[in-house]
């Protein structure tokens, strides 16, 4: 966690004065990974503090303490629609002006809270613009350009991120604080619990299938590769995001109508039990984005005791450590190099406690609470 | 003992040289051609890792020039709003620029458009003429903004002079006007039937269809039959405008008499080839043995409409004339540019704004004279002993990369009327007094050797490279 996370001195919130927080990436038809970022955020803080959750009802929201919810480890998609069905009550302006609030996306052009915190994940509409849509990339700017500095703190997911802002981003580098987040599934316990074989021969990829993830490249790598055994398959796991051009979805069946397409499986969205059997089925994992604010499939992984070989760029490089090989995502040959290494530092330990000591969901809520103050 | 650490280059460039041909004319190209220029004297400094997508990859490369003992520095040949900042290792970034001032303002809520704020952030800041380093500091940006022309290939200082009487012919194809005049076509009696027997199939079918089977069908079939041929015509039209320039092509080029060359994207609006042409035309008009060859820098897929599109413009002028009008669009090897500078007399200018003119700059270095403005960055080198200069004056301008094109900086407008009259003393200069030509010629070769030779440019770009600081891990980002 970053040094600079300390409590403001002054006010003390009342205990029974809610934290509000913006919580309308919940309500998409498929959690994305803000989506989940958010569900774990709220999971850990209510654990803390009283909550607020701000939708896009405007003047409305719903109350939650730690006793109403229980634990999603089992499927995040299906807590939060029921989180979203929970009572709600009127929000009042001077109910407002006494709290802190929390904004995990976007927020207004004006001030509605005594204290406000935003969240940044990360700068990739700006950075690589042509993956995101016209509307992402005018409301992220306008964020970046002009309303971030209405947050009296923000929350940055990777020293990465806190670095882009610097120049990036018109908020005062001094006000952005550090804290990564923890894995976005499985944190408490396994959702798949029973014993799973590793299978020599499974690549797992979890990533939606957007241009930024890189897709094609990974499945042209795929189908050339000499560094990898014959019998190799490649499984994919994650939906067409909702603007992934026909021209990506297309290329993507033709790839895999090449020599090695049949070992190609797109298993699309999946289920977080199935998905925590897969992670621990996999031989290793590939993450070949072409930029991240964190990369939570990296972090998933590797919990799961799987290698993982990804792109060395942006967040990805403060995941370096045991059972991390990194390559190019644009040059084939270095994820070859990064496959063999990988099967040379066999058999590989990777130790999770370490992982969950350095991420961890319940840290980033003391960070936010503590500058909710 | 620790070893001794090498110092290196990892090169952020906007296209790879592969893919040369297939980009010239998108974003940014021309920086394609200032790294190239650049790139021997580089690896004199160290070696060069080039890479393209820099926020993908540069990290990857800096990471693997560590691992092989050297000690990169990042640089990048990038328009500002394009480059990426890494935390890495130093970043220098080579801007062409050609406006007294630089954005200030995240235009489009895009900070990456503020090049004040970018500039600031940069370690050293290398620019190739006095408007573009003194547009940044004018800002008041605060790293050090450091001068280095663009270097000239060598090979045009080896171009034999110009003679009168010369002959030189290019293995490329062109389009040469004026075309040759038509002979009117027979017309046939319009008041006899036209006889079957010169009726094509195509012709016949429509009449039989337009007299016989149309007035049985029902009126939605007909319209449907209708709208159908519209459609498949309208789809052959719109095919045979993208691939096809409905003019003959000359397979070679052959220059003689005086030649003037010019070499631009005809998308770019500061290239104003629309007061060159006039002025060419109406200057020269009568001129049997001038030639102006313009040499379009575009990808094959933008060619042919920007071709069509210069033509039409240039046939919308209605001037009737002798002297040629050549255009070229295929993509000509560097051999072959170097061979047209030899068969060329003059440079042709009339750009609005110039961060350098590599052309103009590649051409006076090859004993060719120009005939341009000395404005923006032309003017650190361009006089009136190097050739014959075109008058102008400021007026208000976009930046390029402003969608909007507010009015927020300025660029030059030519007096057209001194580029006419330069055109003509130019053109009676090369035709009548040989020893002012060449004198003129020869200023060229040693101005543009001592502004920018290989070796006079190397100290200025060793100094900037060695005033990049050196990186230290983690250490705190200043704000």
């Amino acid at each position: 966690m970053d040094s600079s996370a300390i409590c403001v001195p002054g006010h003390i919130a009342s205990p029974d004065v809610p934290i509000y927080v913006d919580v309308s990436a919940l309500e998409e038809k498929h959690l994305t990974g803000m989506g989940r970022f958010v569900a774990h955020l709220v999971q850990a803080l209510v654990r803390l503090t009283p909550l607020g959750l701000l939708t896009t009802a405007k003047g409305r929201y719903i109350p939650v303490c730690a006793a109403d919810l229980e634990e999603s480890d089992g499927n995040l998609e299906t807590w939060a629609r029921r989180l979203l069905r929970r009572p709600r009550r009127n929000l009042d302006a001077q109910s407002a002006s006494a709290s802190a609030a929390i904004y995990t996306a976007l927020r207004p052009g004006a001030r509605c809270f005594r204290r406000e915190v935003g969240i940044l994940y990360d700068f990739t509409t700006l950075l690589l613009p042509w993956t995101h849509g016209e509307q992402s990339r005018h409301h992220f700017g306008t964020f970046f350009a002009k309303t971030a500095p209405l947050c009296d703190k923000l929350v940055a997911i990777s020293q990465s991120t806190k670095r882009d802002a610097q120049w990036l981003c018109a908020a005062n580098n001094d006000s952005i604080v550090v804290s990564y987040p923890g894995p976005s599934l499985c944190v408490h316990r396994h959702a798949y619990p029973n014993p799973v074989a590793r299978r020599r021969n499974v690549i797992l990829v979890v990533s939606a299938i957007e241009p930024r993830k890189n897709a094609p490249f990974l499945l042209d790598w795929f189908a050339a590769t000499e560094a990898l055994d014959p019998d190799m398959e490649l499984w994919w796991v994650g939906p067409h995001a909702w603007w992934a051009s026909r021209e990506l979805v297309t290329m993507l069946k033709q790839r895999r109508s090449g020599p090695r397409g049949h070992q190609i499986r797109l298993l699309g969205k999946v289920s977080d039990r199935r998905l925590c059997q897969l992670y621990q089925q996999a031989a290793f994992t590939i993450y070949p984005s072409l930029y991240e604010g964190f990369g939570l499939p990296v972090l998933d992984a590797l919990l799961h005791g799987a290698p993982v070989v990804c792109s060395y760029h942006s967040s990805l490089k403060e995941l370096a450590g045991p059972g991390v090989f990194y390559f190019d995502p644009c040059d084939p040959a270095t994820l070859d190099e990064a496959c063999r290494a990988l099967r040379t530092a066999q058999p590989l330990v990777i130790e999770p406690s370490n992982l969950r000591e350095r991420f961890s969901w319940g840290a980033l809520a003391q960070t936010v609470k503590a500058l909710c103050a | 003992m620790e070893p001794t650490t090498q110092r290196a280059l990892v090169v952020s460039s906007v296209f790879t040289e592969n893919e040369m041909a297939a980009k010239l004319g998108r974003e940014a190209y021309s920086y394609r051609f200032v790294f190239r220029a650049f790139e021997s004297l580089l690896r004199r400094w160290g070696p060069i890792f080039e890479i393209t997508r820099p926020e993908s990859r540069l990290d990857y490369a800096l990471w693997r020039a560590r691992q092989q003992n050297l000690d990169p520095i990042h640089l990048s040949f990038l328009p500002l709003q394009m480059t990426y900042l890494t935390h890495g290792a130093p970043n220098i970034a080579v801007p062409a620029w050609e406006f007294p001032d630089i954005p200030n303002t995240d235009f489009q809520n895009n900070p990456r458009n503020n090049w004040r704020r970018i500039a600031d952030q940069l370690s050293v800041i290398i620019t190739h003429c006095h408007i573009t380093r003194n547009a940044f500091l004018h800002a008041g940006v605060k790293p050090p903004v450091h001068l280095v022309p663009v270097p000239i290939p060598p090979e045009y200082f080896q171009v034999p002079p110009w003679e009168r009487g010369q002959r030189v012919v290019l293995d490329c194809p062109c389009y040469v006007f004026p075309l040759p005049e038509k002979t009117p076509d027979h017309q046939p009696n319009p008041w006899l039937a036209p006889s079957t027997s010169s009726t094509n199939w195509k012709e016949r079918a429509r009449q039989i269809y337009r007299n016989s089977v149309k007035p049985r069908l029902p009126s939605g079939i007909q319209k449907g039959v209708t709208f159908g041929v519209r459609t498949v015509r309208a789809l052959r039209t719109a095919r045979a405008e993208v691939v096809e320039v409905p003019y003959p092509v000359t397979p070679k080029l052959e220059l003689s008499g005086v030649v003037y060359s010019t070499i631009f994207n005809p998308y770019d609006p500061r290239k104003n080839f629309q007061d060159m042409l006039s002025a060419y035309l109406l200057a020269l008009g009568d001129c049997e043995d001038a030639t102006l060859v313009i040499k379009l820098v575009l990808c094959p897929e933008l060619a042919a409409e920007a071709l069509r599109n210069m033509i039409h413009f240039y046939l919308g002028l209605g001037l009737r004339h002798r002297c040629k009008l050549v255009f070229v669009n295929t993509y000509l090897s560097d051999e072959l540019m170097v061979e047209l500078a030899r068969g060329s007399t003059y440079y042709l200018n009339t750009s609005r704004a110039e961060g350098s003119c590599l052309p103009l700059q590649n051409y006076l270095a090859a004993g060719r004279p120009g005939v341009a403005p000395a404005h923006t960055g032309m003017g650190d080198y361009m006089d009136d002993d190097l050739g014959f200069t075109i008058a102008c004056h400021p007026e208000p301008a976009a930046w390029p990369h402003d969608p909007e094109h507010r009015l927020t900086t300025t660029w030059q407008r030519l007096v057209w009327w001194s580029l006419h009259n330069q055109l003509r003393n130019s053109y009676d200069l090369a035709r009548k007094d040989r020893n002012r030509y060449q004198a003129m010629a020869l200023r060229g070769r040693q101005r543009l050797a001592e502004f920018a030779g290989a070796e006079s440019v190397w100290p200025a770009l060793a100094a900037a490279l060695d005033a990049a600081k050196p990186h230290v891990q983690n250490a705190p980002i200043a704000a």
